[in-house]
């Protein structure tokens, strides 16, 4: 994918746009990527911690229902957008997919 | 999950011995012999609340909450009625009678049943707050 | 193990599960118990929680240091009081002691407690199945939602 006007690339001020250079692209896609992947980890980690505490006061070991309440909400809502991510990715790729050349 | 209704239900059930206890001693306001029929005149009981509950399941429950320490006796001197011509009577013609007021006692039960509401209203106010929190699971 | 067992079996649904069932039951001893809150002689029975959540922690314990604690069979043990069958727990419920005076009927009584069984009893019933509840729905969003 060609970016000849520095849309996608965030200059982050008013400088003159320049066109990307392969290897600067190729490093875009790394970022988005490792973005995607500690999501992923992220999410993981927050069902993990869910669990735990679910299961943590079921056996006494915590009392407060609040917080395993918040941390089940928490690691819901985040699995709920990473959905939303794929979806989204999965529908651009279709878009392109589409593209007659 | 358990024991979060510990502290309330000990508050309930220390009123409810309050109450007990003052039913006890209007009942018996006139009562100068005891149960074996010897002259021994009623004594007011009192009730002495303390902090903390060893009887709960919870440790919270152990910790905070109230119990029943001791129900002790009124160390008031009792009343003197002058009646000389009961078998009873002292040298002076007078006989000892429990140190009992009816009013007193009547308001301190009206105190004990407001804190006996006071304590449910908190249970109550535990159960509503569960249930708004269950509200956050989508 | 079947495939939807797999499914089934996985995060805290089996230990929620548990719950549910121990709740459930427990919750016919302490009606039984405010029902007989007048009965000469009656002393009233429980079944602990603590010992049922004792035992839930051995099965966690098992579970995590099988499998890593996401996924896997949860294998609760029988106690003394509760027996683990196919078709969920049965229980022996034992006297408790020191939980109220003797009346003059001989019932050892104390209502508040009774009544506080029953809302805790109720209230972890109630989390138990919610939490099951969201944790199942997430489960079902993710093999069903497509791009």
């Amino acid at each position: 994918m060609s970016d000849p006007v520095g849309l996608i690339q965030s200059t982050g001020g008013t400088g003159p746009t320049r066109p990307n250079r392969p290897g600067e692209q190729a490093a875009d896609a790394d970022g988005f990527r490792e973005l995607l992947m500690a999501n992923i980890n992220q999410v993981n980690k927050l069902q993990e911690d869910a669990t735990r505490a679910i299961e943590d006061l079921q056996t006494g070991q915590r009392d407060d229902v609040e917080g395993v309440l918040l941390a089940t909400a928490k690691a819901d809502t985040a699995f709920r957008l990473l959905q939303q991510v794929r979806n989204k990715v999965f529908e651009a790729y279709r878009e392109i997919q589409q593209i007659r050349v | 999950m358990y024991g979060s209704l510990d502290i309330s239900t000990s508050g309930m059930i220390a009123q409810r011995t309050r109450l007990d206890v003052i039913s006890a001693n209007i009942a018996n306001k006139g009562a100068i012999l005891d149960a074996e029929g010897n002259y021994n005149p009623f004594r007011r009981r009192m009730t002495m609340l303390a902090p903390g509950n060893p009887n709960a399941s919870s440790a919270r429950g152990r910790e905070l909450g109230v119990q029943v320490k001791e129900i002790a006796l009124d160390k008031a001197p009792f009343r003197l009625k002058y009646q000389p011509n009961s078998p009873h009577a002292d040298e002076q013609g007078y006989i000892r009678e429990p140190n009992i007021d009816t009013t007193t006692e009547q308001i301190d039960a009206m105190e004990a049943v407001r804190a006996y509401e006071a304590n449910v209203a908190a249970a109550e106010a535990q159960k509503s707050m569960l249930g708004q929190g269950l509200r956050l699971l989508a | 193990m079947t495939l939807s067992d797999h499914v089934t079996n996985s995060g805290a649904l089996p230990s929620l599960a548990r719950t549910i069932q121990f709740a459930g039951r427990r919750q016919s001893v302490i009606a039984h118990n405010i029902a007989n809150a007048s009965t000469p002689r009656f002393q009233h029975k429980d079944v602990s929680p603590a010992e049922f959540q004792s035992a839930l922690r051995e099965a966690i314990d098992d579970r995590r240091s099988r499998t890593g604690g996401g996924h896997g069979e949860l294998r609760l043990e029988s106690t003394r009081q509760i027996e683990v069958t196919d078709r969920g727990l049965q229980f022996t419920a034992e006297t408790q002691s020191g939980r109220g005076v003797l009346s003059h009927d001989q019932n050892n009584r104390d209502l508040e407690s009774l009544m506080k069984d029953l809302t805790e009893n109720q209230a972890a019933f109630r989390v138990a199945t919610e939490l099951m509840r969201t944790q199942a729905g997430t489960m079902r969003a993710a093999i069903t939602e497509r791009p």
